[in-house]
């Protein structure tokens, strides 16, 4: 008891300032809560929005909703291109443990280059792609490695179901699906949409935090493009196309199918060999600079001194063309352009489908002769035999007749010289010299297609005017959009414009169904249909001016545009083959593909032969050539007033033709 | 009852009042009466009204923790049931793209077997197609042409009334009966 009284002495000491202590505890507990109030006056007041905003960012994500690209469909709904949802990985490198190991095992996965891959993954940023739209195979391989900081996202692709089929209409978009080319290019707005946005709060290992913020910004969808392209006959067209590239050792070709009625195309086709690019071997302006015109640069038949290239790049099967030739390449038409001189000169009364002409097989136009493709003597011909036997110097007869101005006028009203209304990207307006631009020789080249460029559409739209009683349609493309809810937007219609009379136009379309009876088309004439067309077989330019190359070889393009039935167009075609090199004539190298085309179109659409035309074999003009073998004045003599019309028929109706 | 009662007076100190003492007895009300001088008066008392008895404080507490905990519990329980109703929509939402991209893809794949290359492809080489060297039309003879004109009217004459049941039956040599004779048979 002793000891432990002698402790509590000590105790009583301790005891004895009990107020000291409590209020050293208090105030130390003062002090703590104060400090606690102080970080948290700093935490809530002072810094409390950037500590929200930080908070915010770690739990708050907003994600972008792509909308779906629009899928472009073919006039019966089939898809042509469409975007599917492929995995694309990605890396956050802050979260990559061992870039190098990391990069080792994805290298082989991803077919990349193993430096690269550890460089990104090595990188400070917190994303960086390591392959986009990866092929399913290869993004399941990817997600099972189980790489730290190595994610998968789903990005949208545009995919093509029917391959490389009508690709350099349709175009191409870029990775990150914004329209690069063609179509896609051009409509990139409609098919694009608006994305869309989704706020939702999520806890680290990316759960939603249930009650948190949600807040969800649907995207809109692009909408669907509906084209006037009919696939299967695209396909038809393409495979015609290619397969008469190699059997002529052709550079390239182009088809465009249309609704003369409508202005509707339903195929258009460009395929060439694999060096060829756009403008390669041409003069891109499809123009002679010195706007001189050789001898005889257009022509049909036989060419005296014509040599067909020499079948240089050649080689590689015929592919599309990444550019849509029918409307971006320009060319010098040659002879299908004298359709347009005949309409002009039968509107402006200068002749009419029974004036008799005679027309010798070479004029003198200022320092330059130009020549019908045969040697032959004065002939008495009425512009049907004009144009069936492709005369040019008959056709440049009419155009001095004519002269520039209302050449040129008519060439404009018939849609040269200016864009279409298809305003497809890259799309060329051609090369129209204004009238007062024109060399001496202007007004023997231009009436018989050259010294003019045109691209294949324009040159098809015009030939759409005869088929359409005198009537420019502008042709189109599209026919309409299809937004989210499946409603349907059609497309305007272009503008509709009387170029020349119905009756004219009824002449001119006569005179082309003779150029397929009796004349330079024969090969695009059909069983038990009556055709309208007109052949053309034009020399190209180079570069640097003129027709012949380094070589002194003269480079050809062929041209066959038409349309059938005759009596109630219903398609019309026109078919360009680049360089031919086993025949340089429209007759062998565009015309049968012609014919191949349409009986498949004419099945295709189950269009009948007219009951007018009254089965195979009957034709549905005639008298009026054996008219022509009336009496005609003497032949002029070369040199000595050539060109004005002579006599007249006195027979047929000029504005009637028989049926 | 056996507790007695406390009671204050005025700030005087309790006195223990035992448990038998008689219960108070109602005064007739008079005139107040001063106090005799040198008596202590009687203090009042609060009575407890027999049957009902007042919750202590800890009884109270004990109440509270159990109320707060059957809350907290409660709001546990729902909190769970939030989280799972959540996982499962993230999991539906996850199931809902993942088959709108496999219908995509199935999409893309049907329009991949519809297309003309392909098909062409299926033709030649699977099943030996052959496209053939010439085409021929078949034409319709004249006798033909105008027993169907005379059967069916020409166009500018409009169209011309069914034939009866008896005349399709005896249907001359040369009409569709003839050429498709399964056509024939009654129907």
């Amino acid at each position: 008891m002793t000891a432990i009284a002698s402790k509590r002495p000590a105790r009583r000491r301790r005891a004895g300032h009990p107020r000291r202590r409590l209020l050293a505890i208090l105030t130390v507990f003062c002090l703590l809560f104060g400090s606690v109030v102080v970080r948290l006056a700093q935490l809530q007041i002072v810094g409390g929005e950037r500590y929200v905003a930080l908070g915010d960012s770690q739990r708050i994500r907003p994600v972008e909703l792509a909308a779906a690209r629009g899928a472009v469909f073919d006039r019966n709904g089939a898809e042509l291109a469409l975007s599917v949802p492929q995995r694309s990985a990605w890396a956050d490198p802050q979260l990559v443990v061992d870039a190098q190991a990391a990069a080792g095992d994805l290298a082989p996965v991803l077919s990349a280059d193993p430096t690269e891959l550890a460089a990104r993954l090595g990188s400070d940023a917190r994303f960086v792609y390591l392959g986009r739209q990866l092929p399913d195979a290869v993004a399941d391989r990817v997600e099972a490695l189980e790489l730290d900081g190595v994610f998968l996202l789903d990005e949208p692709k545009r995919f093509t179901p029917s391959g490389s089929l009508a690709q350099s209409v349709i175009g191409a978009v870029d990775v990150d699906n914004v329209g690069a080319s063609g179509l896609e290019h051009q409509y990139d707005d409609v098919l694009t949409g608006d994305p869309g946005q989704l706020v939702l709060e999520r806890d680290p290992e990316g759960r939603t935090i249930p009650a948190g913020d949600h807040e969800l910004t649907p995207a809109t969808p692009g909408d669907d493009l509906m084209l006037s392209i009919d696939r299967a006959l695209q396909f038809e067209a393409e495979r015609l196309v290619a397969s008469q590239i190699e059997s002529m050792g052709a550079k390239a070709g182009t088809i465009i199918v249309t609704n003369p009625q409508t202005g509707e195309v339903l195929a258009m086709a460009n395929l060439g060999r694999p060096s060829t690019g756009a403008g390669d071997g041409e003069d891109p302006d499809g123009e002679d600079p010195d706007g001189e015109a050789s001898n005889g640069e257009a022509s049909d038949g036989e060419d005296p001194d014509g040599e067909a290239s020499d079948g240089a790049d050649r080689n590689g099967a015929p592919e599309p063309t990444p550019d849509n030739r029918a409307v971006t390449v320009v060319y010098e038409p040659g002879s299908v352009n004298k359709v347009i001189t005949m309409a002009a000169a039968l509107e402006e009364g200068i002749t009419t489908p029974t004036s008799v002409w005679s027309v010798p097989d070479n004029i003198q136009i200022a320092d330059k002769r130009f020549t019908d493709s045969h040697p032959h003597p004065v002939e008495q011909w009425t512009p049907t035999d004009i144009m069936a036997m492709s005369s040019n110097v008959g056709t440049i007869m009419l155009g001095q007749q004519l002269g520039p101005e209302r050449i040129d006028n008519y060439l404009r009203r018939f849609g040269f010289g200016q864009r279409t209304a298809l305003g497809f990207p890259g799309e060329s307006p051609g090369i129209l010299l204004d009238p007062q631009d024109w060399s001496g020789t202007a007004i023997g080249s231009i009436p018989i297609g050259q010294t003019i460029a045109v691209t294949a559409m324009q040159m098809l739209a015009a030939y759409n005017v005869i088929a359409n009683g005198g009537v420019y349609v502008e042709p189109t493309l599209v026919l309409g959009t299809v937004d989210e809810n499946g409603v349907a937007d059609e497309a305007p219609r272009g503008e509709r414009r009387r170029v020349v009379s119905e009756d004219v136009a009824n002449q001119v379309r006569d005179m082309m169904v003779d150029v397929v009876d009796v004349g330079t088309g024969t090969a695009a004439a059909i069983d038990g249909y009556q055709v309208a067309g007109k052949t053309g077989t034009a020399r190209k330019s180079v570069a640097g001016g003129g027709y012949q190359d380094a070589d002194g070889n003269y480079h050809y393009v062929t041209t066959f545009a038409g349309f059938v039935p005759a009596e109630d167009p219903q398609l019309s075609i026109i078919v360009v083959i680049d360089e031919p090199t086993s025949s340089i004539f429209a007759s062998a190298a565009s015309a049968p593909v012609f014919a191949d085309l349409a009986r498949y179109a004419l099945r295709s659409f189950r269009i009948p032969p007219p009951a007018s035309t009254g089965g195979i074999g009957v034709p549905i003009r005639g008298g009026d050539r054996e008219e022509t073998a009336a009496p005609a004045p003497a032949p002029a003599q070369p040199g000595v007033e050539v060109g004005g019309p002579v006599a007249a028929a006195p027979r047929s109706p000029p504005t009637e033709p028989e049926r | 009852m056996s507790e007695p009662l406390r009671v204050r007076s005025g700030g005087a100190p309790a006195r223990r009042i035992p448990a038998t003492a008689a219960p108070p007895r109602r005064v007739p009300r008079e005139a107040p009466r001063a106090p005799a001088p040198g008596r202590p008066r009687t203090d009042l008392r609060v009575v407890e009204a027999p049957g009902r008895r007042r919750a202590s404080s800890s009884t109270w507490a004990v109440v509270g923790v159990i109320g707060v905990f059957i809350v907290l519990f409660g709001l546990a329980a729902f909190h769970t049931v939030l989280v799972q109703g959540q996982q499962r929509l993230d999991d539906i939402d996850r199931e809902v793209d993942a088959e709108q991209a496999r219908y995509e893809r199935q999409r893309l794949a049907a329009a991949q077997l519809e297309s003309p290359a392909r098909i062409v492809d299926a033709a030649v080489n699977e099943l030996g197609m052959v496209e053939p060297e010439t085409t021929t039309y078949l034409t319709p003879s004249g006798a033909i042409e105008a027993e169907v004109e005379t059967r069916v009217g020409t166009t500018s004459q409009g169209p011309a009334e069914p034939p009866a049941a008896s005349e399709q039956a005896t249907a001359p040599v040369g009409s569709w009966m003839t050429i498709k004779p399964y056509l024939d048979d009654g129907r």
